[in-house]
């Protein structure tokens, strides 16, 4: 018998409209588990990016309610909303890194943000640099960098925080797929340490590399389920490998 | 908001360059350049003003019409020796003839017509400057006239300030003026500062929008902002004030040298020099109160 997971983010009937347009999302109602680990995915405008945004909390949603870690977050006060968002840690398609800073600063931003000292910063960065490979590249802009090294950098940036969501929109789409699979690795041993991965791709090849994933598929905005992924116990995408 | 909060923040690098734009300071130097330029005229003003009015109150100025000049220059020993008796009286003057007719000079010239000879056409008044222990009002002035209409039928009253009200009127219209200039100054540079840092919110856009996903809130942001305005607030501040200083002591020096009466007393005083330096300090908080209110106001309007 499984024990129940505790629920981090929890919505009901949500549903996402730009301006006056046509709704983005409609009717989203699922549940996602702490520590576990979900694909996103779905063709492209099937509002994959909507989804996300709403996780890391870039937009308030039309209608529904949205519930993380236990609070409502629809109608909660946004000067309470800089603390939930460090609690989330967001990969960008597009990596959105700062191309003034270097790769160590850009990494470390997300600490500074949080108040951390200088002095207590450096080693935690430093061991992140090296993680990814990096460590030789810290005072580098991301201007000098190829792709998938501000892949890793922007990476990085999301994960030094530990935070208890990490959110990644196609962070493999810009990295050959032997290193796709090495930042999947990366994600999944976050995962380990219990944060909940959230991962949109195209890439289906990708879902079967993640032992316990479960995949959430989008179409036309609206949600499907073919994996089980909302279920408490949810069902892995793979059993074993 | 403190101001050391401001100027040490650790998020600091996070915006690209180091000022929030190029001409800000010198925008900033120019303002508090003017201020101090108006501040200055306003408070030498009203120093001079209060000075002058305080003494000029407790100022009366006694005259002798009198044609013969015997008569004259004895009714002039009695009222000044009555006067100099009176408890209210401080001290009195009597002009000597000379003294009269240097006064009269531009009016009448060094003419031989004018004096106590024989052939003299203008006969000169006898001048008697009183200087009261308390002001020169109307009660006090007919009262005085009273008593010394005994002693002289022709001898008149006037107080100064009959005379320099107008003047002093027309110096209180300037420094209300000066003291709206220096408002309009300091709603400009606000103004300045506000486009400035909307031109620099427009230009940091996309680093913002990543600060604020990762949790910033708007008070950290509005203090990147801070920060930059107030480098450039101190550097323009600094400037403006040292060239109005420089500026204002150059025109004291020509001021001195003038010997037209009122004109010539206009002078700094020591508590204007420390509300002078006071200016670059206001504008300097008002600039960095706007940055924030820009900032925050701006950040309102997204998630």
């Amino acid at each position: 018998m499984h024990a129940p997971m505790q629920t981090v983010v929890d919505f009901e009937n949500v549903g996402l409209r730009y301006g006056a347009g046509a709704e983005a999302l409609t009717d989203l109602s699922f549940k996602l588990f702490a520590g576990s680990f979900y694909f996103l995915t779905g063709a492209s405008g099937a509002g994959k990016t909507s989804l996300l945004k709403l996780l890391y909390l870039a937009h308030r949603p039309s209608r529904g309610m949205i519930k993380m870690f236990g609070e409502d977050i629809v109608t909660m006060p946004r000067n309470r909303l800089p603390g939930f968002r460090r609690r989330i840690g967001v990969v960008f398609q597009d990596f959105r890194l700062l191309n003034h800073l270097s790769a160590f600063d850009n990494i470390a931003l997300p600490l500074r943000i949080s108040g951390i000292e200088e002095k207590d910063l450096e080693g935690p960065v430093n061991e992140l640099l090296s993680w990814i490979g990096l460590a030789d590249r810290a005072s580098a802009r991301p201007t000098t960098l190829s792709g998938g090294e501000q892949q890793r950098v922007a990476i990085a940036r999301a994960v030094i925080g530990r935070p208890e969501i990490l959110v990644a929109d196609e962070p493999t789409g810009n990295v050959d797929p032997e290193m796709a699979i090495k930042l999947l690795q990366l994600f999944a041993g976050l995962n380990k340490l219990g944060t909940t991965v959230i991962v949109a791709t195209h890439d289906i090849h990708l879902l079967r590399e993640i032992e316990g994933a479960q995949m959430m598929r989008l179409k036309d905005g609206q949600l499907s389920d073919p994996t089980g992924a909302f279920k408490n116990p949810a069902t892995p995408l793979i059993l074993n490998k | 908001m403190a101001l050391k909060e401001t100027l040490a923040n650790d998020q600091s690098k996070a915006l690209s360059d180091g000022r929030i734009a190029g001409p800000m300071p010198w925008v900033i130097a120019i303002m508090v350049f003017l201020t101090i330029l108006a501040g200055a005229a306003g408070i030498a003003m009203f120093d001079s003003a209060s000075q002058n009015n305080e003494q000029l109150a407790r100022k009366m100025t006694v005259q002798i019409l009198e044609e013969d000049p015997i008569a004259r220059q004895t009714q002039r020993q009695q009222v000044r020796d009555y006067l100099q008796n009176l408890p209210q009286v401080e001290s009195v003057r009597a002009l000597s003839d000379e003294e009269v007719a240097e006064l009269l000079e531009p009016w009448l010239g060094t003419n031989s017509n004018i004096g106590d000879s024989a052939s003299n056409l203008i006969p000169l008044p006898a001048i008697i400057d009183v200087e009261l222990k308390q002001v020169a009002n109307k009660a006090l002035t007919d009262t005085l006239l009273r008593e010394l209409r005994p002693i002289s039928s022709s001898v008149r009253a006037d107080t100064q300030e009959s005379w320099v009200a107008p003047l002093y009127d027309v110096m209180q219209s300037l420094i209300i003026l000066i003291l709206g200039l220096v408002i309009l100054l300091a709603a400009a540079t606000a103004a300045t500062v506000v486009l400035a840092v909307r031109s620099a919110l427009d230009t940091h856009r996309s680093t913002l929008d990543i600060m604020h996903l990762m949790g910033s809130t708007d008070s950290q942001i509005s203090r990147l902002f801070q920060r930059r305005v107030a480098v450039d607030a101190i550097f323009g501040g600094t400037v403006g004030f040292a060239i109005g200083c420089i500026t204002i002591w150059l025109l004291s020096m020509q001021i001195s040298g003038l010997s037209s009466g009122i004109v010539g007393q206009i002078s700094m005083p020591c508590y204007g020099w420390i509300i002078l330096a006071l200016i670059p300090l206001m504008m300097g908080f008002l600039s960095i109160y706007m940055a924030r209110w820009t900032v925050q106001r701006a950040m309102k309007k997204i998630l």
